[in-house]
This record gives C-alpha cells, sequence and structure tokens, in this order.
C-alpha cells in the first residue's frame, strides 16, 4: 500500500468511464433505506449501469456472433439481446428526463460473485440486529446490486488473496475491485479505509491498481458537482419502470 | 489483472448459475425459453455474455416491483440505522 493520489490522477483506464465496486458498508444502507444520499448514489449508478449497457450489449451482440462463426456454433436469443439494447436506450433517455440536468450517465458499477454473496449475508445480519419483520428477503435484495452492475469477477480463491487489510473478508473485495479493473472502491469499513488515511487509500497490486474511498469522501469530492438535493432517492423503481426494467 | 469490463466476456453455464446464485438448471431454462443471449458451441455446451445476463435480471425477475416491496419491508429504516446495525 502506498500514500493515495489526488483525484486529478484518477484516469480511468477505458476511457471516460470511472468503473466503481461498492462494498456492503455502502450498498447496504443504499438499498435497505430509501430516504438517505446512499440510495441517490444507487440511482446514480442504475442510470449509469443502462447508459453504459445500451452502448455495450451491441458490443457484446457482435462478439457472439464472430465467437458463432469461430467454433462453428449458433447464436440463440438473439432477440432477447436486441430487446436489451433498446431497453436500455429506452431506459437511459427515461431516466435522462428525471434525473437533474447535467447528472452524469458515466459511474458505472462492477462486482464479483463473493461481494454479492456477503451482500446477501450481512442483509440477514443486519435485518435480525433491526428486528425487521417481516425480514427483506436476502436473495431478493442481492438482485438489486447485481441488477446495477455491468460485471462481475467469479468466485475467488481466498487461498490466492493477497492480504491488504486486517480481514481476510475485505482482502477479497479489496481483490474484487482490483481484478475487476475499477478505479474506485467506495467503503465505509475502517479496515479498507483506515481512520489515519483521510477519506482514501490507494491499493495496488502487480499492474493493477485502485483508490478506496469513504462515501462522504467520494460525494465530496469526485461527485462534487452533482445536485444531489434535486434527486429523489425513492424515485428508483419508477425509473427502473420508465424504462422498461423491472417489468 | 487487471480485466476490464469494456471487454465482451462469454461465461458457461456454470459460471452463469454461480454468479447469479441460481441453479444451473434455471439458467438453462434461460436458455431454453431465449431469454438470454447465448451460443450454442457444436459440442453441446454454452457460452452466454455475461454483461446481457446481467442486464437481462430485470426481463426474468420484477425489479421494480421486488425493490417496492423491499422498501416497504424497510420503511422508516435510516441509512445510519443500517450503518449502526453494521457496526
Amino acid at each position: 500500500m502506498s500514500a493515495p493520489p489526488s483525484s486529478s490522477r484518477l484516469v480511468n483506464s477505458v476511457g471516460a468511464v470511472p468503473f466503481v465496486v461498492v462494498d456492503t458498508s455502502v450498498s447496504l444502507p443504499a438499498t435497505l433505506s430509501s430516504s438517505g444520499l446512499t440510495r441517490k448514489f444507487w440511482v446514480l449508478l442504475a442510470f449509469g449501469a443502462v447508459a453504459y449497457r445500451a452502448e455495450h450489449l451491441q458490443l457484446e451482440l457482435e462478439t457472439l456472433e464472430l465467437e458463432a462463426v469461430d467454433v462453428g456454433g449458433a447464436v440463440g436469443g438473439r432477440e432477447s439481446l436486441e430487446r436489451l439494447v433498446s431497453q436500455a436506450e429506452r431506459a437511459r433517455a427515461a431516466m435522462q428526463d428525471l434525473l437533474p440536468i447535467g447528472t452524469p450517465s458515466d459511474w458505472v458499477a462492477v462486482g464479483g460473485v463473493d461481494l454479492f454473496s456477503e451482500y446477501e449475508r450481512k442483509v440477514e445480519v443486519v435485518a435480525a440486529k433491526m428486528g425487521l419483520d417481516p425480514a427483506p428477503d436476502a436473495a431478493v435484495a442481492r438482485r438489486q446490486v447485481e441488477a446495477i452492475c455491468v460485471a462481475a469477477e467469479p468466485l475467488l480463491d481466498p487461498g490466492k488473496v493477497p492480504p491488504f487489510t486486517p480481514d481476510p473478508d475485505d482482502d477479497l473485495i479489496v481483490w474484487t475491485a482490483l481484478a475487476s479493473g475499477a478505479e474506485i472502491l467506495v467503503s465505509d469499513d475502517r479496515h479498507i479505509v483506515p481512520a489515519e488515511a483521510d477519506g482514501a487509500q490507494f491499493y495496488e497490486h502487480e499492474d493493477a491498481s485502485v483508490l478506496a474511498v469513504r462515501f462522504s469522501h467520494l460525494v465530496d469530492n469526485q461527485l462534487a458537482g452533482i445536485e444531489w438535493a434535486e434527486m429523489d432517492g425513492s424515485l428508483l423503481s419508477q425509473l427502473y419502470r420508465a424504462g422498461g426494467l423491472g417489468e | 489483472m487487471p480485466q476490464t469490463a469494456a471487454a465482451p466476456k462469454l461465461i458457461t453455464i456454470a459460471q452463469a448459475a454461480s454468479l447469479l446464485a441460481v441453479s444451473e438448471k434455471t439458467v438453462r431454462r434461460w436458455i431454453g425459453d431465449e431469454r438470454i443471449p447465448f451460443v450454442r458451441l457444436p459440442s453441446g455446451g454454452y457460452r452466454i455474455p455475461q454483461g446481457a445476463l446481467l442486464a437481462s435480471l430485470g426481463g426474468n425477475y420484477a425489479l421494480a416491483d421486488e425493490l417496492d416491496e423491499l422498501d416497504e419491508r424497510t420503511a422508516g429504516v435510516g441509512e445510519d440505522d443500517v450503518r449502526a446495525a453494521l457496526e
């Protein structure tokens, strides 16, 4: 580990899209509370996901066709993919109409099986601690996280994950961020972003690196230009429907 | 490393099932119904574009309804309440 870079060093390797990994310390408040700033951040990531998909799914269709030619196979479900492309384009337009003018569409979340499973496990823990009755269905809640991720890392071998933090579970999260090529890991976990790190902690391994930031640091720095007061986090399901998602 | 999300990634049925925590049977049913795109290999195997698989969640589940129900069950819960429960 080394000192965190300044925000100006955050140049994305794949263009203007800053891929982010959101750990459970932020994704749980975002999904289990509809009233906070983290839910508004979730809206931003949902917007980023549909905008990204509108462009990326066409590339996937071409890749699928090339693969079929290469291996002598056959493409199936082409209509479903074409439908996803038009759905994403519709969703992007609909969300754009409902969100404050100037809301960026290039904040895109990526995840991983370990991260999704950790989230699901913690939903049950948090629900029990809070005495929520009926408790949220953790598997259903997990889909709210998967849905805003445009790509995901497969299950990791814990034995191959280097120690980055005092907690092996947190090492998996850092590793997920590094392996997925994320620029930013958003985490309020004190092991991932220690108190002495002043809100941001830089991680690197071989040729990969990621800046882990606390949510408040992200809002105050990387997302400083967003009109949060104009954004209604409770609109997320309406946004899904407006774009033809979740029907 | 690093592998970026920018390059389309084709995954197996087992990987898709693991990713979404569903059974391989469920993924095969989606394939059978052509609810997700895929390439059928000459060997009989399948490859699925990962981005489309994740994007197709909205079509395979009622995400908006599920979110409404989630919000209903957590009505009145503030994000600081969740943070406190995580401590």
